[in-house]
């Protein structure tokens, strides 16, 4: 009897998978799925062609192809219509399962032998019960117990006793009652169960993990919040930086006007504001990345980039933590002061095998509503009516009207050219998950599978991400073994259109095709094709086989080990490797106006030498290899019923090895032999270039958590780190952070308060460190000269003097919040205010020159951060009975940020680029002021009478002439408040979320007023303009105007354009609906969930500018269908 | 239980292991750490290649200590004698002697930084050398050689750091310079005054001489010998003395400093000292002469003593010194040029018949506006036709035979000697019937005039007229007072003590 029914369980799931399998064949990809050994008879292949059979034709001529014999009862058989089939070279088991389905019969193979039998008549046989007790062997009356994943169920009796029939298939059990925790049992073959509840004290379950500790949450003093895998489908963005920003407004995304919505740009991101400074001034203007201020990202306990994150699979990730505070980072020491990202992956569900499936569309639509160009006639009519076709000079002045002429004749005969939209589309990508697990109690395993394909707003620009992973789990006794494979493969294509600026700045009187159709590869110049070459055509660059493209792809191995060697004490070791390939290729047509058309390199190429050196690749090849292990002792035990205490310890290596290879090669005679092996020779008067590094680290942390009662806790931990970035003499720094916290719900006069369930108090203060931006500096370097020779030797150079007390950057950082719930958690609120210090910033430190170097990498400067984070949420409906919810949320978030210290080395910078008039200086650092300031010329507005600007000089005298010397600080460019909410309905399957972001109180300098709109006459020739050079400049006296009159001067950083930055956008609306009735459940769907993601959908600003200017913004929609099975 | 414990134990044990700070000590690789570099004897030679190479960087001699702003203040180029948006605004400044403008501030203070910087490379070398030169360099000769060296590099620059910014040797101004041996930023800088300071650079100059004193491998061999990579009697790095701070390079430094700080006996001493050298019985280094010029070798690779090697010298300086260029305009806004009023004063009262230098380091084609200047082509060679380029045309010279005999010139005692020494330098010039002096002060002037003529952009001329501290330069409207030949010290610089 057991044999017979093991076999039939074989025989289900084997249905089972094929039933999935027709499903998912028309969209999957190919995945085989290897299912035990099976027996002889149900893999048998027919082929059948019956027409207007009845079962016992069909039966016999199954057995006249195969020879397997047929035992069932003919009174139910015969009950069956006759019916049409035609098979060829299928499976017996699928042709059997195509026939009885839905007829109330099952076939069960026994060797040789099929026995059809009635389905419930089998069902029957399967009866459960068991017993629910609760910690004192009491029974508990009232327990639902249910099928998991089903709507059927029972409730204990008086006794605590239950007994539930089941239907066929493999279930889990789940037992609930309130004020108890909720517990799983798979049945297996199991036909008595009996279990144990745990009093569920108030949230006692609820645990953060921080990466390193599982703490409970109850007596967790840092500041953390948590994004669950709920959240991540409902505020779904672009990628998952996107989602993550929507769901939380202490993760800030730089707004990076520049790049748009470019699937391929990494944002920048900083938690709580930015901690560190940069080097030098200089870089900070040129733009080079923000980087130091990144958080760490950590997966299971291992640490990731950035841009791992952002292409991780969601469908992979159970929540993510952010860990915001010192009480919360400083386990992670010297890399926890910009705050940590916690992602825990999903573990294995026991139980019968699951398969979540989806499949979506996402579609990148450009929004650019915030362009207003002229058209062909206005601009034409503009350029005109500021005597650009006129000339002094009579001949010339002939010359210029004929040039005229010809662009009126063409623009009246309707010639007017839409370059916006030339080189943007609506981009349709897909994206599809599969997400298989299973597996009993002991061993299980899950497996992943995703691929995404994002096309770019910009045409032929996108970014494909794969991944996929395998966990396995094996619990063995008191041992619990986890492995954790991933592959992920990412391939990033930038547009071949270039940048989306060079479409803005085309003339609308210039057509992209000759009278014959074909594209131009140039325009004539203003002043006609006599003078040189013009503006080259973006259009015919983008029609060549010029690609630009990256990708990587990158293994990684995580192992753990978990050992509860006694009660409450618990061992864990970890190991991760990974290990990443990048590459990048860039490939210049030989075709390319660069080559041939741009007045500054083609000369250069036109030579008899140059022609051959023509079309260009540049290959760049790297890897990187990361391993790091950690082991940690836990142990937790109550003493006396009211004395908790939690320890932790540590330790923890890792070891970073890093390189990156770059070549350039030239001369490719043919644009579409681009691989390298067809170039001429390598390029000229180039070097091989590359990048490396080196890191290693360990650490040792130590965590004790007190509680007293469940109403006091303390929480105190400390970590040792040790780094090869820093000073021989500083190799190892200590930081720490200590806790306090009070439960006022657990206080005797608030237990069983209706009203007030949740009311915490805590505050914290800690030390943490960054080591980001700190790869030199502690010691005397030389580097070779391999760019140089002298005689036949190379040489090596000393770099810098080495600072061998160099050490961490610390930040220091106090914390106090609360927490609070009314009506069992109908209303939950949490208020945090933060100070925050960062000292020893790494920065420039002055040294005389006969020292040798200017300056030399020290620990001086200080930043600090002040501010606080609120949040809300509140059902406004929860109603049980008619399955309908409404709730809404909000955050605020204000942070100050101002340099309270900084070197003289910065100083001096600030002082040398004021004197260079030639350098128009976004920002300057000042000690009191905010990291991002924008400083400009004071400015009076246009005089009426001249048309000419008047500015306050740094005294506040009036003056005409500009001077970057009079620049004076107008405002910090990161805005004050930021924040969010958001409105959820729930109704039945389907749930409504709208999510708002907002921020104010920042300023912002309006580069689109400079570029656009105040643009010199020189400007004119050469770009088209915004509408409000037509309608809003001065043009004769008495106008009174914002804008000032045209003419040669560039209009250099003015408070005019300084302008509040008041932003609020609709950063996503999300429709899902879940389906999971009978209906479907019939044909072994548990669930179908359909799912509208909209993200960027508005965008309402204070300022009138372009947004989007090397790559426009784009409205991002996904629509999803997941399956469970 | 206490077996699970112990196991626990165990494998933290093992881990900790790790924990030890030399397994945090790495790096990549494209970085090297000083006492990495310093345990091998190639990181030696790689360092003093280092310290040549940073020395041809055209902050220092590659460019502005030769070309451009060394002989602005000499006044020896053309401009405009208004200040235009569009000149050279740092050689305007400096050829005017206005130091305190932010374009000549800048210029200084690159050209300071610069020559500190090579001087701390200097430092590093001597100070391995003294701690563990001796279990990395087994060949005493050679650790000898590469000491000595970086010596003579630290002399080289320290002396030129005095010339620039140092007090007037004749003159009433005191100033105190650093002197530096810094190795690392705990190393306390040090100021001397004139004497003292000067007493450093001979003991840095006697110290080389020892070093080399018969290490050098110019004792065994002769210049040309050594001049090929294929010579394979020597290690590889001691090859090309020319290139390098050989003995009798140090000696000709040796005579300059004295001649310089105004100790006539010891300058002609040494000087006469590389006049006499010998080796087998053939003089070790004599005037170039048709053996330079006849092939097209302008900057006279034969008689340099001691040169830089810079294989883009031709690119670069083509931009602001024309070079052999026949169809470039001069462009106030980059070129620098002599006009030919001044050219021809230049070669005023010479015998310019056959004089080699004359006929064969100018370009006379540039113009513009209707006006002819001439253009200095020592830089410059013909791509097609140049033989070794390496070892003739891609040179800075920075220590001239011809240098050594107007040295020994103006310091000799003797009118008879000075005629001797003086016929032999015309001949190397290709210059006959130059009629003897009749007096020293004869000598004097013309050896003043020589300089200017002889070196012209190699960056000697302001250091002749600073240690005879004139009043008036040629070419310089206004007359020079003691103060405008001490550049000041940049900004940064302040005295610890």
């Amino acid at each position: 009897m057991k044999k017979n029914g093991e076999s039939k369980g074989n025989l289900r799931s084997a249905q089972k998978i094929f039933r999935v399998m027709k499903i998912l064949c028309f969209f999957m990809l190919a995945w085989l799925i290897q299912v035990k050994a099976e027996t002889y008879a149900q893999s048998q292949l027919v082929t059948l062609n019956l027409k207007n059979c009845n079962v016992e034709e069909f039966l016999q001529e199954v057995k006249n192809q195969t020879g397997i014999h047929f035992m069932y009862r003919s009174e139910f058989v015969k009950s069956m219509p006759r019916f049409n089939l035609e098979v060829e070279q299928k499976r017996l088991d699928e042709v059997l399962k195509q026939v009885f389905e839905g007829q109330g019969i099952r076939c069960r193979f026994e060797d040789e032998v099929v026995i059809l039998v009635e389905e419930q008549q089998e069902a029957e046989k399967r009866v459960i019960k068991g017993t629910v007790r609760d910690a004192q062997g009491n029974g508990l009356p009232g327990v639902t117990v249910m099928l998991k994943n089903t709507t059927i169920g029972t409730a204990t009796n008086i006794d605590g006793q239950y007994t539930l029939t089941l239907p066929a298939g493999d279930y889990t059990l789940l037992f609930s009652m309130v004020g108890m925790k909720d517990r799983e049992e798979w049945i297996g073959d199991r036909s008595e169960i009996d279990v144990v509840l745990q009093v569920a004290v108030a949230e006692m379950d609820e645990v953060v993990v921080t990466g390193i500790f599982k703490k409970a949450k109850e007596s967790y003093t840092g500041a953390v919040s948590t994004v669950t895998k709920e959240d991540l489908q409902i505020y779904r963005g672009q990628n998952l930086l996107q989602t993550l920003k929507n769901i939380d407004a202490s993760i800030n995304l730089a707004v990076d006007n520049a790049n748009g919505s470019n699937p391929n740009n990494l944002p920048q991101i900083n938690i709580r504001g930015n901690s560190s400074l940069p080097m030098s001034v200089q870089e900070y203007n040129e733009g080079v990345r923000n980087d130091v201020n990144a958080p760490l990202i950590i997966m299971d306990g291992f640490e990731i980039s950035l841009e791992r994150l952002m292409d991780y699979n969601d469908e992979e990730i159970e929540a993510i933590n952010i860990l915001k505070d010192a009480a919360a980072t400083a386990i992670y020491g010297s890399r926890g002061s910009n705050g940590v990202i916690v992602v825990i992956t999903k573990q294995p569900e026991p139980g019968k095998l699951r398969v979540n499936a989806e499949i979506g569309a996402d579609i990148e639509a450009p929004d650019l509503s915030s362009y207003d160009l002229l058209n062909a006639v206005e601009k034409l009519t503009l350029e005109n009516s500021l005597g650009l076709y006129h000339s002094g000079i009579p001949s010339t002045d002939l010359e210029y009207q004929a040039i005229y002429n010809k662009r009126l004749r063409s623009v009246l005969s309707g010639q007017s050219t839409d370059w916006l939209h030339k080189p943007v589309h609506v981009g349709v990508g897909s994206h599809y998950n599969l997400r298989m697990e299973g597996g009993r109690d002991e061993f299980r395993w899950s497996t992943t599978l995703n691929y995404k394909n994002v096309e770019g707003a910009m045409k032929n620009s996108g970014r494909n991400t794969f991944n996929g992973s395998i966990t396995l789990m094996y619990s063995k006794k008191n041992l619990i073994f986890r492995n954790y494979t991933s592959y992920g493969v990412t391939r990033a294509k930038e547009s071949n259109y270039g940048n989306f600026s060079d479409y803005v700045a085309q003339q609308p009187y210039n057509s992209p095709y000759d009278e014959n159709g074909d594209i131009t590869r140039y325009f004539e110049n203003f002043y006609g094709t006599g003078r040189g070459y013009g503006e080259f055509n973006p259009l015919y660059d983008a029609s060549l086989k010029s690609f630009d493209k990256n990708g990587y792809e990158e293994i990684t191995n995580n192992f753990s080990v978990e050992w509860n060697i006694l009660d409450g004490l618990t061992f864990r070791g970890q190991l991760g490797i990974s290990s990443m390939n990048d590459h990048s290729d860039t490939f210049l047509s030989p075709k390319s106006s660069y080559f041939t058309v741009d007045i500054d390199t083609a000369p250069e190429y036109s030579t008899d030498d140059g022609f051959l050196r023509r079309g260009s690749y540049t290959y760049g090849t790297g890897e990187t290899l990361n391993y790091s292990g950690n082991t940690t002792l836990s142990y937790s035990k109550v003493f006396k019923e009211r004395h908790q205490l939690y320890v932790g310890l540590d330790y923890s290596i890792q070891e970073t090895k890093q390189n990156f290879y770059i070549f350039q090669i030239e001369g490719f005679t043919n644009e579409n032999m681009s691989s390298i092996g067809n170039a001429r020779q390598y390029a000229k008067n180039a070097i091989p270039s590359s990048s490396t590094s080196h890191m290693r680290r360990l650490g040792f942390t130590g965590n004790v958590n007190y509680i007293y009662n469940g109403r006091y806790y303390l929480d105190l931990s400390y970590r040792i780190d040790g780094s090869s970035t820093f000073g021989a003499d500083k190799k190892y720094a200590p930081f720490w952070s200590s806790g306090i916290g009070w439960n006022i719900h657990n206080e005797n006069f608030l237990t069983g308060n209706s009203v007030l369930n949740v009311l915490r108090l805590k505050a914290s203060y800690g030390q943490t460190g960054s080591q980001q931006g700190s790869g030199s500096g502690a010691t005397t370097l030389y580097k070779y000269q391999t760019d140089n020779k002298y005689m036949n030797w190379t040489g090596t150079v000393l770099q810098e003097w080495g600072n061998p007390r160099l050490t961490w950057q610390t930040t220091n950082e106090f914390n106090i919040g609360t927490e609070f719930g009314l009506w069992n958690s109908r209303i939950r609120g949490e208020f945090n205010f933060y100070a925050k210090k960062t000292s020893n910033l790494l920065s420039s430190m002055n040294i005389p020159l006969a020292m040798g170097f200017p300056s030399y990498i020290a620990n001086i400067g200080k930043v600090k951060n002040r501010g606080w984070e609120a949040s809300f949420s509140a059902y406004i409906i929860r109603d049980h009975e008619k399955d309908f919810n409404w709730m809404v949320s909000g955050q605020l978030v204000y942070n100050k940020n101002w340099i309270s210290k900084l070197s003289e080395a910065i100083k001096k910078q600030n002082e040398a680029m004021l004197q260079n008039d030639n350098y128009d200086v976004a920002n300057l650092f000042y000690e009191g002021r905010p990291q991002n300031s924008i400083y400009a010329v004071r400015s009076l507005g246009i005089d009426p009478s001249t048309g000419n600007e008047i500015f306050l000089d740094k005294d506040g005298n009036e003056t005409d002439v500009w001077k970057a010397g009079d620049k004076v600080y107008l405002g910090s460019s990161d805005p004050l408040y930021r924040g969010n909410f958001s409105t959820m309905l729930m109704w039945k399957g389907f749930t409504l979320n709208l999510s708002f972001g907002y921020y104010w109180g920042g300023k912002m300098y309006n580069e689109t007023l400079k570029n656009r709109v105040e643009v010199t006459l020189g400007d004119l020739t050469v770009s088209n303009v915004d509408r409000r050079v037509y309608t809003d400049r001065w043009t004769k006296p008495g106008d009174v105007t914002f804008f000032k009159k045209i003419d040669n001067n560039p209009t250099r950083a003015t408070s005019r354009f300084v302008m509040d930055n008041d932003v609020l956008e609709l950063q996503s609306v999300s429709l899902q609906y879940k389906w999971d009735n009978s209906w479907i459940q019939k044909y072994n769907v548990q669930s179908i969930t359909f799912g509208l993601n909209m993200s960027d959908l508005f965008h309402w600003s204070t300022v009138k500018m372009e947004r989007g200017i090397n790559y426009p913004y784009a409205r991002n929609i996904q629509g999803s269908i997941k399956f469970v099975f | 239980m206490r077996r699970k414990i112990y196991i626990l134990f165990c494998v933290a044990l093992v881990l900790n292991l790790y924990a030890c700070s030399d397994w945090l000590d790495v790096r990549p690789e494209t970085e090297q750490k000083d006492k990495d570099l310093f345990s091998t004897y190639d990181g030696f030679c790689d360092a003093l290649t280092g310290c040549y190479m940073s020395l041809a960087s055209q902050d220092i001699y590659g460019e502005r200590l030769t070309m451009t702003h060394i002989e602005s203040l000499a006044n020896l180029w053309y401009m405009t004698s208004v200040q235009t948006e569009t000149n050279r605004q740092a050689d305007w400044l400096l050829k005017h002697h206005e130091y305190t403008s932010i374009y000549a501030e800048d210029a200084i203070e690159v050209m300071y930084a610069k020559l500190f910087n090579v001087v701390a490379q200097a430092n590093m070398i001597i100070k391995n050398v003294n701690e563990n030169g001796e279990q990395v360099i087994l060949d005493p000769d050679i650790r000898a050689v590469i000491q000595g060296e970086a010596y003579a590099i630290r002399a080289y620059c320290q002396l030129d750091i005095l010339r620039l910014f140092g007090q007037v040797p004749q003159g009433i101004q005191k100033v105190e310079l650093p002197y530096s041996e810094v190795t690392s930023i705990d190393d306390i800088l040090t100021y001397y005054d004139f004497d003292a300071y000067v007493e450093k650079l001979t003991y840095d100059l006697e110290m080389a001489e020892s070093l080399l004193k018969d290490k050098d491998p110019i004792f065994e061999y002769t210049f040309d010998e050594l001049n090929s990579g294929a010579f394979a009697g020597i290690s590889e790095f001691l090859l090309y003395r020319q290139s390098r701070l050989n003995y009798w390079a140090v000696k000709a430094l040796e005579a300059r400093m004295y001649l310089y700080v105004g100790n006539r006996t010891k300058a002609y001493e040494a000087a006469m000292e590389v006049i006499n050298a010998e080796l087998n019985g053939q003089a070790v280094m004599t005037m170039s002469g048709v053996e330079d010029f006849t092939v097209g070798y302008k900057l006279c690779p034969s008689e340099c003593l001691f040169y830089l090697s810079k294989y883009n010298v031709m690119t670069y300086s083509q931009s602001f010194l024309i070079g052999g260029n026949t169809n470039v305009a001069y462009d106030v806004r980059s070129h620098l040029v002599l006009s030919s009023d001044m050219f021809d004063e230049l070669y005023e009262g010479q015998n310019i018949n056959s004089h080699n230098r004359y006929w064969n380091v100018w370009n006379r084609q540039v113009e513009y506006g209707g006006q002819t200047y001439v253009a200095t082509t020592k830089y410059y060679w013909n791509e097609g036709n140049a033989d070794a380029p390496m070892l003739h045309y891609q040179i800075i010279p920075m220590l001239r035979m011809s240098e050594v005999y107007l040295i020994a010139l103006e310091s000799t005692n003797s009118l008879e000697e000075a005629n001797r020494l003086f016929q032999t330098y015309m001949r190397a010039h290709a210059v006959s019937n130059m009629p003897d002096f009749s007096s020293l002060d004869d000598v004097q002037s013309f050896v003043i005039g020589e300089y200017r003529r002889e070196f012209v952009a190699e960056g000697q001329m302001f250091y002749t007229y600073k240690r005879t501290n004139t009043r008036e330069m040629l070419w310089c409207d206004e007359p020079v007072e003691e103060q405008d030949y001490i550049l000041p010290l940049p900004r940064t610089e302040y005295n610890p003590n």
